[in-house]
Order: structure tokens, then C-alpha cells, then sequence
């Protein structure tokens, strides 16, 4: 995703919608969830909210992970010209 | 009829005619040829089918079951999706090397022992090496020796375990090993070098990604799915597959996240699916094991789509490099909306046919009580973070200024196909079910799971949205164990190559030296100057020849 700041108008909407409908999703799944006791359907999901904060820590620590791989592992040149 | 004609010796026979006909003939038959196999994988019936006598050994070169049958269906079709991805754009020789592979694929799936799988299996490392030098640059071609160097490697270790497992046992038959004797530990060894499993995964992403963009989307379907297909044949609930599997899923995570070239990123996530399949044939249930072989079978077709997707890309544009790339929505429309439903099925999102097959092996680990597997092959699911990269830095991202005209006809008609298998298999799951080895009782779309893999889903994505700046990609190379034989091995010999140069050289100097000494020597005494070379009177001889014969006359009769 480009800089926003310096992005031209249109191109910044885009990018606030970009990443403001995944947020939306989540809103409407919580939004489930707090109605989830007045629906048959949803009467058993007790571990529901875990889910989506599971998704949000291991995504972090996958991406520090892969940081730290990168940190270490990043050699320029380490395979010559082959 | 049918069992006259096994559908892998079909492509092969395709294969050794492609080269001798003209365009024409050559797609006809490339395209025909699937089709015809996938009718008589469909119709064959159950048990082995043709035999012959080899030595003293009987071997069964086609027999057909629920398992092979639907891996064979899986090839057969991405065969045909390979082919007309491919119409128009490959040489006879490439065209030639995909049915050799896809015929030695099928051939392998459909054997009846042991002997006839690993014949087809080499058929298979040939044609997968020859697919990778037809991508004609140099690269293809150092990336295909080295392919070629692993894979004769585990056809060896593969060829001499199956060699002594007869040996010891008798039996060549294709079913179940216990790991009870060094020839089935060979066995499985080799089976894992196709699998790509850790440390000898990384010819995977080396060498498929310097194939041609039809050449990448062969060589994704049949190498390491044959090789999880051997898995579930040879080795289901072997438990040690299961770190085996994770250590895969987190390797080719980790690097695809970093990996700018977007098709070598395709090929590690080649890796981390593999690595769920083989976490479900460790876990060893028939619910595992059901939905590692209904995973491959998603995968072949999902993982042909975003290769095509990304190796149509690369014809309109020459670029591969997500740094190089982005905004292409504008101009490829069709070919981001295909690569945008591979994206969802290999990210699982409800409707598509990763959401009805993946889940299926989280599910059995649940079902065992392993909730530590489950806990991990969750975690796992955070490969979104990858798989969205994928047609976010394609099609999104920042406008690169590329406007190449959308993919060719038959480009988009085979990325069409699979994609609208891929949402089929995701809506109607019970033919694929049906496929399956053992029966199944599992119900995808229940409400529990399908907001849980949404919100796991959104969750996913709000980080790959918020985390940008940390998921932007770099051109400097991560260190892989490919280095070992790439540069570390190379560096080894050609230091060898010096010590044993060097000591050849000293030996060399010091026999030169002895050598010359001797001549020194022997010119000093028998020279014309020396003691033996000197000339004395013929007096002088005669006398020292009679004491010579009165000492020999005295110690003869003493």
C-alpha cells in the first residue's frame, strides 16, 4: 500500500477502504457475537471472539518472526551470480 | 476394454508422439489426452488391472482404488487446465516433458506395487527436469541441474529402500509400512525429498519458479502431491510426520512472507500446504487422512490457479517481482478475479473448496484429542497473511504504470475452469466427499464454523492491512539450506580440488627431485668420468674375470 499522506485523493479513499473493511468485518462478527445468546444458531459459540483475536496475535508474532528470520538470515550477494 | 489402457501410459505414449507432430496435433493431443484418461479413471473399475512378468517378480502396473482414483482425477484435470493454459505458447519439447510428468503422475497414483510406483516416479523426475530447463534461461538451466542432482539423489534412496524392503520381505506390495527395517526408512526418506519436506525443501522454490509460467503450473500439481499421495499409501499415522509437517507449514510461511519474486512465494506456500497434508497423514484417522487426500486434491486445483494467475502476469508484463509489480487490476480484470478465488480457497474463506477440505484435518486432530495439532494447525491458518499478498502486490498496491492487455483466450479459459471448480468443490463438497477413501460423516457449513474461520479470517486480514510497511518486500536473498549446495558444497570441492592440486604438485616436485638424484648418481659412478664407466686394459679385466671364476670354483666346492 503507497503512502496515503501523499497519495491524491481517490487513491486515499481507496486506501481507508482498504484496510477499513476488514475492520468492518470484525465490528459485524462482534456484533453477532453480543447477539449471538438471542439466536438458536449461535448458541454454542462460546470460544467465537477467540477466534479473531487468535488470528490478530498469531499474525503478529508470525510477522515478528518473519522479521527476525529476515534480520538474521538477509545476506546480499549470499548466492553470487548463481 | 479400459483396463487395457492405463491412463498414465496413455499421456506417456502422448508424450513420445508430441514431438513428431505440428502445432496443431500437438494441442490437440495435449488437450485430448486428459480428458480421455479422466474418462477411463472414471469408468475403470476397482482392483488391479494389467500385470506383467519381470525376473522373478510379478509387477501390477495399474490398479485403481478410492484413494488413487482421486488423484488421479485431480491430475487428469489440471493436466488438461495445464495444457490449454499452455496452447499456443509452449514447444513441442516442453509440451512433451508436461505429459511425460503428468503420465508418470497418474501411472504412479494408479500402481499396484511397488516396483511399478517407482518406475513412474523416475518418469516423473525426468519429465520434471526437462519442464524446468524449457524455461531457457540460464537460471532454468543451473536450477535444473541442481533439480536434477536432488532428485536422482532421492530416486536412489528411494530405489534402494524399495529394493531391499523386497529383499528382506518378498513382498513388493503397495500398502502400509511400519518403519520396522532400515529399506522402509529409505522409503520414506525418499518419498519426503519429493515432499519437500525441511531441510530438503528448498529445491522446490530454486527450481520452479525458472520454469516457463505453463511449466510452473505442471510442475505445482504432480511432484509433491504424488509424494503425499505415497504418504497416505505408505505411511498413515507414521506420528513422526507430524512435527515433519509443521516444520514445513512454518518454514514456507515464514519465507514466503519475505520472498519478493511472487511465483517463488507460490512455491513456498506449495511447501506449507504439503505440510498440512502431512501433519494429516501423521495424525493417522480416517478423518485425517480424509482430509489430507481431499486437500491435495483442493490444492492441485487452487495452487494451478494462482500459478497461472501469477505466470500470466508474467507473460503480459516479463515482471515477477512484487516490488516490480501492482495496479494491474485495472487492465486484467479477469485474471484478478481468478487469482482472487484461488486466494480465497487457499486462505479457506467459506464457498470455496479450501474452506470443506482443510478444516477437515484440523477437525480430526480435534476428534483424537490432539489439541495440541489443533492448536498448531489453527495457528497455521495465519498463511493469509500470505496468500493475500499474493494478489494484493499483482493486482493492488501501488500503481506500478504497467497497462499490458489482459491474458490470452485460452489463458483465461483455463484459469476460468479451475476457478469455477474451485467455488463447485466449495458449494457442492459431497462429489468430492463421495471421492474420498473412507466414508465421510463431516458437515462444513455448520454456523460455529463458518464464523469462526470468518472472524480467524478477519482477523488475519486486519493485520495484513495495518502491518503494511512491515509487509513490504526486500530484494536481498534469505540465507536457505540451498546454500549448502549451492555455494558451501561448490566452495568445499573446488577447496578439495586445490589441497589435492597442490599435494599432486609437492609429490610431483619431490619425485622430480629423487629422480634427478639418481640420474646424478648413477652418472657419477657409471659416467665417463666414473667408477664403472672408466676404461681399463684388457689385461686388467682378463685377471679380475679368473679371480672372479677361482671364487666362485672355491665356493662351489668347498
Amino acid at each position: 500500500m503507497s503512502d496515503p499522506a501523499s497519495a491524491p485523493p481517490r487513491a486515499r479513499w481507496r486506501h481507508h477502504i482498504w484496510w477499513g473493511l476488514p475492520i468492518a468485518a470484525v465490528l459485524i462478527l462482534l456484533l453477532i457475537e453480543i447477539s449471538a445468546p438471542a439466536h438458536a444458531a449461535f448458541a454454542e459459540l462460546d470460544l467465537f471472539l477467540f477466534h479473531g483475536l487468535f488470528g490478530i496475535l498469531v499474525s503478529v508474532a508470525m510477522l515478528v518472526i518473519a522479521g527476525v528470520i529476515e534480520h538474521v538470515l538477509a545476506r546480499p550477494g549470499i548466492y553470487g551470480d548463481d | 476394454m479400459t483396463s487395457l489402457i492405463p491412463p498414465g501410459l496413455l499421456l506417456l505414449l502422448g508424450a513420445l508422439v508430441v514431438p513428431l507432430l505440428g502445432r496443431v496435433g500437438r494441442q490437440l493431443v495435449a488437450l485430448v489426452l486428459p480428458l480421455v484418461a479422466l474418462a477411463i479413471v472414471l469408468l475403470a473399475p476397482e482392483g488391479e488391472a494389467l500385470r506383467s512378468h519381470f525376473l522373478d517378480f510379478t509387477i501390477v502396473w495399474l490398479n485403481v482404488d478410492l484413494l488413487g482414483r482421486l488423484f488421479a482425477i485431480a491430475f487428469c484435470i489440471t493436466a488438461f487446465a495445464g495444457a490449454l493454459f499452455a496452447a499456443g505458447r509452449v514447444n513441442r519439447v516442453e509440451m512433451a516433458a508436461a505429459l511425460l510428468l503428468a503420465g508418470g503422475a497418474i501411472g504412479a497414483v494408479l500402481a499396484g506395487d511397488l516396483i511399478a510406483f517407482l518406475i513412474f516416479w523416475e518418469m516423473m523426475a525426468v519429465g520434471s527436469t526437462v519442464l524446468v530447463w524449457c524455461g531457457s534461461t540460464p537460471a532454468a538451466l543451473r536450477a535444473g541441474q541442481r533439480y536434477a542432482i536432488v532428485h536422482v539423489a532421492g530416486g536412489a534412496v528411494l530405489m534402494i529402500g524399495v529394493v531391499g524392503h523386497v529383499a528382506l520381505s518378498g513382498s513388493a506390495a503397495f500398502a502400509t509400512l511400519t518403519l520396522e527395517s532400515w529399506p522402509q526408512w529409505l522409503i520414506l526418506a525418499g518419498v519426503l525429498v519429493n515432499a519437500a519436506a525441511f531441510p530438503l525443501a528448498a529445491w522446490l522454490p530454486d527450481a520452479y519458479p525458472e520454469a516457463s509460467p505453463s511449466g510452473m503450473v505442471f510442475l505445482s500439481a504432480f511432484t509433491t502431491k504424488t509424494a503425499v499421495f505415497a504418504l497416505l499409501r505408505l505411511f498413515p499415522g507414521t506420528e513422526l510426520l507430524i512435527p515433519v509437517g509443521f516444520v514445513m507449514v512454518l518454514y514456507g510461511l515464514v519465507y514466503a512472507l519475505r520472498e519478493n519474486d511472487v511465483r517463488r512465494m507460490l512455491a513456498y506456500s506449495i511447501v506449507t500446504q504439503v505440510g498440512f497434508m502431512i501433519v494429516g497423514v501423521g495424525i493417522g484417522t480416517a478423518m485425517a487422512l480424509n482430509g489430507a487426500a481431499a486437500h491435495a486434491f483442493a490444492h492441485v486445483i487452487y495452487k494451478g490457479l494462482l500459478v497461472m494467475a501469477a505466470g500470466a502476469v508474467m507473460t503480459m508484463t516479463g515482471r515477477r517481482n512484487a516490488t516490480d509489480l501492482g495496479g494491474l487490476w485495472r487492465s486484467m480484470p479477469v485474471t484478478m478475479v481468478c487469482c482472487m478465488i484461488g486466494m480465497l480457497s487457499i486462505m479457506a474463506f467459506p464457498l470455496t473448496s479450501g474452506f470443506v477440505t482443510k478444516s477437515m484435518i484440523a477437525q480430526a486432530a480435534v476428534d483424537d484429542g490432539q489439541m495440541l495439532n489443533w492448536l498448531l494447525l489453527t495457528a497455521a491458518s495465519v498463511g493469509t497473511l500470505v496468500y493475500l499478498s499474493v494478489p494484493w502486490f499483482l493486482f493492488f498496491q501501488h500503481d506500478s504504470g504497467l497497462r499490458p492487455p489482459e491474458a490470452p483466450a485460452t489463458m483465461r479459459a483455463a484459469m476460468i475452469l479451475l476457478a469455477a471448480l474451485c467455488l463447485g468443490i466449495g458449494l457442492f463438497p459431497g462429489p468430492l466427499y463421495a471421492l474420498l477413501p473412507f466414508g465421510v460423516e463431516y458437515v462444513p457449513y455448520t454456523a460455529d464454523h463458518v464464523f469462526a474461520q470468518l472472524q480467524m479470517l478477519g482477523g488475519c486480514t486486519l493485520v495484513f492491512f495495518l502491518a503494511q510497511r512491515y509487509l513490504r518486500r526486500r530484494t536481498v536473498p534469505l540465507l536457505d539450506t540451498d546454500w549448502l549446495y549451492r555455494q558451501a558444497g561448490p566452495r568445499l570441492v573446488r577447496g578439495a580440488m586445490r589441497l589435492i592440486v597442490a599435494a599432486a604438485s609437492r609429490a610431483q616436485a619431490v619425485a622430480g627431485s629423487a629422480i634427478a638424484s639418481l640420474i646424478a648418481t648413477l652418472a657419477r659412478h657409471y659416467g665417463p668420468a666414473g667408477r664403472f664407466g672408466r676404461t681399463v686394459p684388457v689385461s686388467q679385466a682378463a685377471i679380475w674375470v679368473v679371480v672372479l671364476l677361482l671364487a666362485f670354483l672355491v665356493a662351489e666346492f668347498a
